[in-house]
């Protein structure tokens, strides 16, 4: 089906917007999920309480009716209390499918203006869409807070953007960079745990692993330890390598501190093996399924390793933890993990960019404002790359591929060489004589590049094909 | 007719429990949770009177009357087998709903959703904008909400609103001072003052000695929205006379004489002593659109950007879009790499308001677009090809030569460097 304006289908604008479908869909069975544990837990509840209630009614004795009064009362309350329960997760269900709804309403919006060929109610569309993008990108970057949802609410967009999915991505991520702050993001793990596993995914590792390392930082060898056996001894077969550097780590660090902690062990010079570093650390015997090579454990603390080991210091790892994370929070919810804004540009500049762009000699000079002064639009260099906010950024991206000449009607060339649409040059010499700008006879049109004044008689018919 | 859309939207109805209804499974769990809680108190009451009157009873007579107990029990037993009874059916109403609402789910997404999942945006990601181009997109912004929705910001007195600007987006002063008093008529056209934005045609006329047709037609637009905010508070009289007399004059020249059929439509029906039932919806959609009109034509006046640099850049980033993923899929299935040359692999056919920013000449010899460093030369037939292809064809200029495209023979002499404007 032709397009107004060469834009994609209807189809193709769903598939690019799949994550506003695919977010409400994802809280919606997440909001089932808790629902059901809910219902699961009030209703063996109160079948427990409904045994109580029949042995007690069973007597068909006034004394015993009397507690079963209370117990259903209690029975009641409950299911008051239970009610309130539901009615959180209901209207959290009408809220979801509410985003839904208006969702496809948009789409629909879209499709309408396309059937009806209103290409200015599309162009309007666009602008709304437009908003979204930017509405996400300011929510993804803040530069003040919640500067994203207050754009889209003051145009009433607010209800297409899943503010708290992304704002929560930026509340993990600043804890994780901003305050080295670990536990948003194991609360998050522990929330999401079957699906990470699932992905086999090295997240949980990574935040453990970065626990640990902090402890070490502080010195806190004791806890180190702990997190070491508690947390990061479940990854021993898929993290060895990782592991192994661990220890030689804290191995090394114990060695340069004067206070040595109170460790059990003290057998420090004997674990050169796989198996008696593992029984050192874990205080079990290596488990023999952990067939692994035993030699790599050999040479824990040495020197070849001080670079690794600063290294494991360094601060930068928390931009990378933080970056695993919003891989994984990102595609669990379909998000793309650039800002579309950003995508958007990418493409857009390379689509307008012509060789043309970017080149100042291609502009008319800014003192020349005989025209600007006039109220014409001419000659203004209104191109979007050319922008000052887009010339930097388009430097360095490609150009447009373009097989055929774009020019204009009628092209005449001036005896100085410059083509110009020979009516528009003509309409543009008559303003300047209207406006009493340029002082012109009648047959004479004004160059307003050259700034010089021709003779219509001079106009050279160009061919170029 | 889109497909996907007709599929989402008839999988989302399949959400609710009947076409008729808003209600989920999980809505209905919720009411009949709260019918079976109602249904409880209610046999909590039988119980209650079925214990008072048994201790009536006693208190009576003593004995126990045989058939008196007897009915007493069969009532005992009654309610003890209602209320077993109501929840058991709330225990199966739960199933019943859960297992519905979990098939809605599940067919949603397996009807709906999961055909919606084409590809990934990030795949196209490939010519990555540079590090610094925050700073540059936030004034994109600055100025897309300036040209835009400057009266919709947070604040509204000229120093705030260039300061919030510039902290906020850090967008210059300089360029949005030039939307300030442009955001204060659309304040208060939309608030429906509609004096401010007349003045400022006026101003214009007077400036200028040309006529501009925009601003006509804007005066025009607003003397009928003024008419419509008429029709709700004043007499069929005072409209009617407003809109006979007050009709701006210079306006029916302009072709929007057909927009007068709107004013005589609206005067008949208001003289037939029809309601106007829309009206609010009219008055909405007429201040839209004066807002537009006006907005245009202020940014034409002022040399400000037509449209905002960065719709205008989003708009062919979405156009293009649909390329770029072609292109991808393509590419991955062959396994080419993406493109080594700084042109993209692929001509994008942009509307006539996206490519008509430079003019651009491909040169017919070598197909190839022209630039600063192989301009397009103007042979002696008033054909144009590119230098490189000049140079080959005049052997360096060494000889003259016939051109590509027509009989006419070309000494380098002829020729002539020559420069497209579009204006
Ligand atoms: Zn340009
Ligand atoms: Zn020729």
């Amino acid at each position: 089906m032709a397009t107004l304006i060469n834009e994609p289908d209807t189809d193709f604008h769903l598939q690019l917007n799949e994550q506003s479908f695919h977010i409400p869909y994802e809280l919606l069975t997440r909001n089932f999920k808790l629902l059901n544990e809910l219902i699961e837990r009030e209703s063996s509840l109160l079948n427990k309480k409904f045994h109580e209630l029949n042995s007690l009614l069973s007597k068909n004795a006034i004394s015993h009716d009397k507690i079963a009064i209370t117990k259903l009362n209690s029975i009641i309350k409950s299911i008051d209390l239970f009610e309130a329960k539901l009615n959180d997760k209901i209207t959290r269900e009408s809220e979801l499918l509410n985003r839904i709804k208006l969702r496809i309403n948009f789409f629909q919006d879209l499709q309408t203006f396309k059937d009806n060929h209103d290409t200015n109610k599309l162009i309007d569309w666009y602008q709304k869409y437009s908003n979204l993008l930017i509405g996400e990108y300011l929510t993804r970057f803040p530069i003040i807070e919640k500067s994203g949802k207050r754009f889209l609410t003051e145009q009433n967009l607010q209800n297409l953007l899943d503010f708290d999915i992304l704002e929560k991505a930026n509340y993990i991520s600043n804890a994780l960079v901003n305050s080295h702050d670990l536990q948003p993001l194991i609360a998050w793990i522990d929330e999401n745990n079957n699906y990470l596993n699932k992905r086999k995914s090295i997240l949980e590792f990574k935040a453990r692993f970065q626990e640990y390392l902090e402890l070490l930082k502080l010195n806190d060898h004791k806890n180190a330890i702990r997190s070491l056996q508690r947390n990061l001894l479940p990854f021993m077969n898929t993290n060895f390598d990782d592991l192994k550097i661990a220890c030689g780590l804290l191995v090394f660090m114990e060695n340069c501190s004067n206070d040595t902690p109170n460790t059990i062990i003290t057998n420090h010079d004997n674990i050169d093996t796989r198996e008696k570093a593992y029984e050192y650390f874990f205080h079990k015997r290596l488990d023999l399924s952990m067939n692994t090579d035993i030699n790599k454990m050999k040479s824990l603390s040495n020197s070849e390793n001080l670079d690794r080991y600063r290294e494991l210091l360094d601060d930068h790892r928390w931009t990378i933890l933080k970056d695993t994370f919003l891989d994984e929070y990102y595609s669990l919810y379909g998000i793309s993990k650039n800002d579309p804004l950003l995508i958007y540009i990418s493409l857009g500049i390379p689509t307008l960019k012509t060789k043309a762009c970017l080149q100042s000699d291609n502009s008319i000079p800014s003192e020349y404002n005989i025209l600007q002064k006039h109220n014409k639009n001419y000659l203004k260099n209104s191109c979007p790359v050319c922008n000052d906010s887009f010339a930097p950024i388009a430097e360095n991206l490609p150009f447009a591929h373009h097989t055929e000449s774009k020019l204009f009607e009628n092209p005449v060339m001036l005896p100085n060489g410059n083509v110009y649409d020979s009516n528009k040059l003509k309409e543009m010499s008559h303003l300047l004589i209207v406006e009493k700008i340029a002082n012109l006879k009648d047959n004479e049109i004004f160059d307003p590049i050259s700034k010089t004044v021709f003779k219509e008689s001079d106009f050279v018919t160009m061919y170029p094909t | 007719m889109s497909k996907l859309l007709e599929t989402l939207d008839s999988e989302f109805n399949k959400l609710y429990s009947s076409d008729a209804s808003e209600e989920t499974p999980l809505k209905l769990y919720l009411k009949e949770t709260h019918e079976f809680k109602v249904h409880l108190k209610k046999l909590k009451a039988h119980l209650n009177k079925h214990i008072e009157e048994s201790e009536l009873q006693i208190k009576g007579n003593g004995d126990v009357d045989k058939l008196n107990s007897n009915r007493m029990d069969k009532k005992h037993a009654l309610i003890v087998e209602k209320l077993n009874r109501s929840h058991k059916n709330w225990n199966n109403s739960i199933k019943k709903h859960k297992k519905l609402a979990k098939q809605h789910y599940d067919g949603f997404n397996k009807n709906a959703l999961v055909k919606l999942k084409k590809f990934d945006i990030d795949d196209v990601y490939v010519n990555k904008l540079p590090e610094n181009s925050q700073k540059y997109i936030n004034q994109a912004i600055g100025l897309h909400i300036a040209r835009y929705n400057i009266s919709m910001l947070p604040v509204q007195e000229k120093s705030d609103v260039l300061k919030y600007l510039q902290d906020v987006y850090g967008l210059d002063k300089r360029i949005a001072e030039h939307f300030i008093i442009m955001g204060q008529i659309v304040e208060s056209l939309k608030s429906g003052k509609l004096d401010s934005c007349p003045e400022w045609c006026n101003m214009q006329k007077e400036k200028s000695a040309s006529k501009s047709p925009t601003i006509s037609i804007l005066e025009y637009e607003i003397y009928v929205l003024k008419g419509l905010q008429m029709i709700k508070e004043n007499s069929v009289l005072d409209v009617c006379k407003y809109l006979i007399t007050a009709i701006p004059a210079n306006t029916l020249n302009e072709k929007e004489i057909k927009n007068g059929k709107h004013v005589a439509e609206l005067l008949t029906r208001l003289m037939l002593g029809e309601k106007i039932e829309n009206i609010d919806e009219l008055i909405k959609e007429k201040t839209d659109l004066c807002i537009k009109l006006f907005t245009d034509e202020y940014c034409l006046k002022n040399q400000l950007p037509f449209d905002s640099p960065l719709f205008l850049i989003v708009l062919s980033g979405l156009i293009s879009f649909q390329f770029f993923i072609k292109y991808n899929q393509i590419r991955a299935y062959s396994h080419v790499g993406w493109t080594t040359q700084d042109e993209l692999p692929f001509d994008v056919s942009l509307p006539e308001f996206l490519s008509r920013f430079h003019p651009i000449f491909i040169c017919p010899v070598l197909k190839e677009e022209t630039t600063r460093d192989n301009p397009p030369y103007s042979l002696a037939c008033h054909h144009v090809i590119s230098k490189k292809a000049l140079d080959r064809l005049s052997k360096n200029g060494s000889l003259s030569f016939k051109c590509p495209y027509c009989p006419v023979h070309t000494s380098m002499a002829k020729t002539k460097k020559v420069k497209f404007i579009m204006v």
